[in-house]
C-alpha cells in the first residue's frame, strides 16, 4: 500500500473498489489493527490501530470476507459467544443476542447448527454478528459476494437501515450494483493506491460522462472497430465484441461512428452507470 | 478494571466461549474420560496382571505391587497425554484453517496472546475433568493409596497440559497443511508413551534408548505420577519448563500468525 490518502466521517458509508490484490482487504484489516503499517499515518475513532488495536475493535464491527461464523456452535451461541468477546456479561449478551436475530428475521432459527442455514442467513448471522457490540464503525468485506439475488438484497437492505441509523460502514466490494446503492463515498484503489474518489454519481460524471453507446459488434469484429474509432473516442473501452463509448452527446457520437464506417450489429444508448467509470479508470490504470 | 484484570477477563472469555461445544456432546466426553480409561485399566491391569502376576518369576516385577496398581498411576499420566492430542489440535486448525474462527476472535478486543493462553487454559481444564474421571477410577479398582492417586493425578495434569501446550504451538505452525501433525499424532504419540515407562520399567529399555527416553515429558509425568523415586524436584521442574516454554511458543505463533 502507497499513497493511499483518505478520511470517512462519522455514519458515512465508504466503499472501496478495485480488482483482486489492489488492497482492500488489507485497507480494512488495518482499520482494525489486524495488519500492521510499515510506516503512514492512521487514526480510526482517534487513535492507532497498531497502538490501540483491542480499544478500537471494542467499538468497531468486522466482517471477513468468507461467512466465518462457527458451525460447531448454534446460531444463538454464535451470537452469545462473540458478545462475550466484547466484555458482555452473560444475561446482556443474551438479551443482545435476541435483538439482533430479531434485526436479521432469523429469531426462529436460533437454535439451529449454522451448518443448516442456507448461504443468505449465515451472511446475515455474519453481520448480526458483527453489530453485536453496536459499533460506531462497521468493516465489512464484501458483505454480498457468493449470494443468489435474493439474499443479496436482503443483505442491503440489512446494511441500508444500519446506515439510516447511523452506523459508519467501511465496505469493500466488486458489485457495482452495491457500492452505488450503499455508499455514500466511493474510493478506487489499484495496486494499492488511491486512484479515484468521490460520490458514485461524481465518478461517473468525471469518467463515464453522462450516456454509454454499446455497439455490439459481430463476431470476432470488436478489436477491428476498436481500432477505427479509438482516435475518436479516447475513453472508449472494449468487452468481448462489445464496443462501450462513453459520450454526453448520444447523437454526434452516433453520426461519427457512421461516418468512420464501422461494422455492427445493434447499438445500445443508455445512461453510464458506477460500473463505466470503474472500466474506465481501471482500464487507464492498467494501460500505463 | 486495571489493565492485568482486563486481560485476564478476555483470557475466561475465550475459555468461556469454548464451553458451548461441549454442551452437545458432555457425553463423548464422558465416555473418553471415564469408560475407556476405566476398560484399559483392567483390560491391562487385569488382563496382562494376570499373564505377569501368575508367573512366580515375575513376582519382582514393579518392586512387587500387583501390575494393576503399579500401571494405575502411569494410566492417569497416558490419559491425559491422548486427551492433550484430542483436544489442542483440533481447535487450532479449524480456528486458523477451517472455517478460521480466529479470525474473528482477533477482530473483537481479544489479542492472539489472549486466544492463546485461553486455549491452552481451556485444553487444560478438560484435562484436568477427564483426569479427575479416571481418578475416580483408580481409586475405585486399585489398591493405590489415595495420596497417591492424587499426585498421580496432579502429575497427570501438569505432564498433559505441558505436552498440549507443545501441541498447540506446533499445530499453529503446521496449520497451512503440512501434514506434519498427522504424522506426530499417528507416528510419534504411541512410541513416546511406550518408552515412557508407563507399562513396563524404564530400565527394561536398551541403554542407547535413555537419553531419547529422559527428554520426553511423559517420562517425567509417570515418573513423577509414581511418587517420583526422590526425583520429585527434577520432574516437577522438568514439566514446569516445558508448560513454560509450550505456552510462550504457543502465543509467539498465535501473534505471529494473526497479525500480518
Amino acid at each position: 500500500m502507497r499513497n493511499v490518502d483518505f478520511r470517512m466521517f462519522a455514519g458515512e458509508v465508504v466503499g472501496l473498489l478495485g480488482h483482486n490484490g489492489a488492497g482492500k482487504s488489507t485497507t480494512v484489516r488495518m482499520f482494525a489493527g489486524m495488519s500492521r503499517r510499515d510506516s503512514g499515518y492512521l487514526h480510526v475513532l482517534g487513535s492507532d490501530p497498531d497502538v490501540a488495536g483491542p480499544s478500537i475493535r471494542a467499538r468497531t464491527g468486522y466482517l471477513a470476507q468468507r461467512s466465518v461464523l462457527d458451525a460447531e456452535l448454534t446460531v444463538r451461541d454464535n451470537l452469545e459467544v462473540h458478545g462475550g468477546y466484547f466484555g458482555l456479561r452473560r444475561t446482556a449478551a443474551r438479551k443482545r443476542a435476541d435483538e439482533l436475530l430479531e434485526f436479521a428475521g432469523l429469531s426462529d432459527r436460533a437454535r439451529a447448527r449454522v451448518g443448516s442455514l442456507s448461504g443468505g442467513m449465515a451472511r446475515k448471522l455474519a453481520i448480526s454478528r458483527a453489530l453485536v457490540n453496536d459499533p460506531d464503525l462497521l468493516l465489512l468485506d464484501e458483505p454480498a459476494s457468493g449470494l443468489d439475488p435474493q439474499a443479496r438484497q436482503a443483505v442491503w437492505t440489512l446494511l441500508g437501515q444500519l446506515r439510516r441509523r447511523g452506523v459508519a460502514q467501511l465496505l469493500t466490494t466488486h458489485h457495482m450494483e452495491e457500492a452505488h446503492a450503499l455508499c455514500d463515498r466511493i474510493v478506487v484503489l489499484a495496486d494499492g493506491r488511491v486512484i479515484a474518489e468521490g460520490t458514485p454519481q461524481e465518478l461517473i460524471d468525471r469518467h463515464a460522462g453522462r450516456s454509454m453507446l454499446e455497439l455490439r459488434c459481430r463476431t470476432g469484429g470488436g478489436v477491428r472497430a476498436a481500432d477505427r474509432l479509438i482516435g475518436h473516442f479516447p475513453g472508449l473501452h472494449t468487452v468481448g465484441d462489445h464496443l462501450l463509448i462513453p459520450t454526453d452527446d448520444t447523437d454526434a457520437a452516433l453520426a461519427t461512428v457512421r461516418r468512420a464506417a464501422v461494422d455492427f450489429e445493434a447499438v445500445v444508448v443508455r445512461s453510464a452507470r458506477l460500473e463505466d467509470a470503474y472500466l474506465a479508470l481501471t482500464v487507464k490504470e492498467s494501460a500505463r | 478494571m486495571s489493565g492485568g484484570t482486563v486481560w485476564c477477563r478476555g483470557v475466561y472469555v475465550v475459555m468461556e466461549g469454548a464451553a458451548p461445544r461441549y454442551r452437545g456432546n458432555w457425553r463423548t466426553c464422558l465416555v473418553s474420560g471415564f469408560v475407556q480409561p476405566t476398560l484399559l485399566l483392567l483390560a491391562l491391569g487385569l488382563g496382562v496382571g494376570g499373564l505377569i502376576n501368575g508367573n512366580p518369576q515375575a513376582r519382582g516385577f514393579g518392586d512387587g505391587l500387583p501390575y494393576l496398581d503399579y500401571l494405575a498411576p502411569a494410566m492417569l499420566v497416558v490419559g491425559a497425554v491422548q486427551t492433550a492430542v484430542g483436544e489442542a489440535i483440533h481447535p487450532v486448525m479449524t480456528g486458523l484453517n477451517g472455517e478460521r474462527t480466529y479470525q474473528t476472535t482477533v477482530a473483537t478486543p481479544i489479542t492472539p496472546a489472549q486466544l492463546a493462553v485461553g486455549h491452552v487454559l481451556w485444553v487444560g481444564a478438560r484435562i484436568a475433568v477427564t483426569t479427575l474421571c479416571t481418578c475416580v477410577a483408580v481409586l475405585a479398582l486399585t489398591d493405590v493409596p489415595a495420596g497417591l492417586a492424587l499426585l498421580a493425578a496432579f502429575a497427570a495434569f501438569l505432564c498433559g497440559t505441558a505436552f498440549a501446550t507443545a501441541l498447540s504451538a506446533l499445530a499453529v505452525m503446521t496449520a497451512e497443511g503440512t501434514g506434519l501433525i498427522t504424522v506426530v499424532t499417528r507416528v510419534v504419540i504411541l512410541p513416546m508413551v511406550l518408552l515412557s515407562g508407563a507399562f513396563f520399567p524404564s530400565t527394561l529399555l536398551p541403554d542407547w534408548v535413555h537419553p531419547i527416553a529422559w527428554l520426553l515429558p511423559v517420562r517425567h509425568g509417570v515418573e513423577l505420577a509414581r511418587g517420583g523415586d526422590g526425583g520429585v524436584l527434577t520432574h516437577l521442574g522438568y514439566l514446569l519448563a516445558f508448560l513454560a516454554a509450550g505456552t510462550a511458543l504457543t502465543v509467539h505463533h498465535f501473534r505471529r500468525r494473526l497479525t500480518t
